[in-house]
């Protein structure tokens, strides 16, 4: 695609101004969507109904966590807690056509910060065609041990995987998602999504 | 290898090929106070050159060196902390499109204080990764507004402003952090100004350095306007191009114009004498 621009003109039909100078605007994501979703989604005590299941209903049970999660995660941050990067995130894959990463980045980290808002994690990778999302500190891992539930095969990478697909589902990115290293073997889950 | 890459390369042939360098976390909790303006990360506060002013051009003048000395260390713990540039190649510029997302053209700091140019004529540098989401909180960085390209429109963008003469430069907000692609030419930029007259190396050479060859060179002359850097001279003895090796920041721009090929860009590190000259 051509685009019309003359050295050091602007782009009329491209160029976003300041919408309302001197306002402020909230770019961080609002407690109350943390507040909202933990009352709803607790952690601890989805790890404490898993107690006496096998493991296949408890990864039954972690993607459906995961995508109730994901879901009511993307309601708010569409929605009560609307905030200006997502709203700049729009904006700016209207004008680009390009959608990955960061609209799906963003509802990814939301519904971490959300549901587990202790967690230390950290992006290592966005490029419009990878995103890589390493999770350091988990408060899924730490409940489980807490709670004395051993599950061969980290089931809980159910919960992630079923929210992040629901994600993926809500903006339309076709995502290929890995598990490429995982807390109790490598110190950290790190998830690779390849776009297209 | 530059300490950059060697610190912050993690396995890629250069620090700024490591798209790790330009990933972030687009979210933190907001806090209860009112969000911070972003004074904090305005590119117009943060560099080492906002401290080469007055004080520093007198002490170098009444031969003070060791304040001299002291306060280009200041400038250059600052810089390389927070915000320092490096010079890079059409071909390197064109890897790093690949990486990075979102591209917003927007106008450029430098020129608006050193020539006054309006917005409307300074549309020439370019912000990336997700730290464009939130260009609000920077209102007179901004200033004019922002475009959002493509990776194949910022590549036309970049190559208007590359014919015109400017240099692609990188340049970190919070080192190894990379979020500005300037474009760049001397006197305009005070990263150039800072370290071609002052020696203050807020901006670091490139990998690369250009050599003429003689046998080619046909004595045009057109390269040595391009250079931003003082390294080009045309010999009248020889009636050829002539590159200083230790000014020479890498850039290529010269190679563009030079329609008999005669320049050619040789990898800084396999010449002893200039690999450790940043």
């Amino acid at each position: 695609m051509t685009i019309k621009y003359r050295y050091g003109k602007p782009i009329p039909e491209r160029l976003i101004t300041l919408e309302k100078p001197g306002e402020p605007l909230l770019f961080d994501a609002d407690k109350g969507l943390i507040a909202d979703v933990s009352a709803v989604c607790n952690v601890k005590a989805f790890i404490q109904s898993l107690k006496g299941k096998s493991e296949k209903e408890a990864e039954d049970a972690f993607a459906a966590f995961g995508r109730k999660i994901m879901e009511m995660t993307i309601g708010l941050a569409d929605g009560k807690y609307l905030d200006r990067t997502g709203e700049m995130i729009e904006k700016v894959a209207q004008q680009t056509g390009i959608s990955f990463p960061h609209r799906f980045q963003r509802y990814a980290e939301l519904s971490i910060i959300a549901s587990r808002p202790l967690d230390r994690w950290n992006i290592a990778k966005a490029t419009t065609k990878e995103l890589r999302l390493q999770v350091l500190a988990c408060a899924v891992q730490r409940e489980l041990q807490e709670a004395g539930i051993e599950l061969r095969g980290l089931p809980c990478k159910a919960l992630c995987m079923a929210s992040f697909r629901a994600a993926a589902d809500e903006t339309g990115d076709n995502l290929r998602m890995e598990l490429e290293k995982t807390l109790p073997q490598d110190n950290v889950c790190e998830f690779a999504f390849f776009c297209g | 290898m530059c300490v950059w890459c060697e610190r912050y390369g993690e396995g890629h042939e250069r620090w700024y090929l490591n798209p790790a360098n330009y990933a972030r976390r687009l979210y933190k909790v907001r806090k209860d106070e009112p969000e911070a303006a972003g004074a904090e990360g305005n590119p117009q506060a943060a560099g080492g050159m906002a401290s080469m002013g007055r004080a520093f051009l007198e002490a170098r003048e009444r031969g003070d060196l060791e304040t001299v000395e002291r306060m280009r260390k200041q400038a250059h713990d600052i810089a390389w902390g927070i915000h320092f540039g490096q010079v890079i190649t059409q071909e390197e510029l064109e890897q790093i499109l690949d990486i990075i997302y979102p591209i917003g053209l927007m106008t450029c700091a430098c020129r608006r204080s050193m020539r006054g140019l309006p917005d409307e004529e300074n549309f020439t540098c370019m912000g990336m990764g997700p730290g464009m989401y939130k260009w609000e909180r920077w209102p007179d960085t901004y200033r004019g507004g922002v475009h959002f390209l493509t990776p194949d429109e910022a590549k036309q963008v970049l190559n208007t402003l590359r014919s015109r003469g400017l240099v692609h430069t990188l340049f970190t907000f919070g080192t190894p952090y990379l979020a500005g692609l300037c474009n760049c030419d001397y006197p305009d930029c005070a990263a150039i100004r800072t370290a071609v007259d002052v020696d203050v190396k807020v901006l670091w050479k490139g990998h690369y350095i250009a050599e003429v060859d003689p046998d080619l060179c046909n004595g045009c002359g057109l390269c040595v306007r391009r250079c931003q850097f003082k390294a080009l001279s045309f010999s009248p003895s020889t009636l050829k191009a002539n590159i200083d090796p230790l000014q020479c920041y890498g850039c290529s721009l010269c190679r563009d114009v030079c329609k008999p090929d005669a320049i050619r860009l040789v990898d800084r590190a396999t010449l002893p004498a200039l690999a450790e000259i940043w």
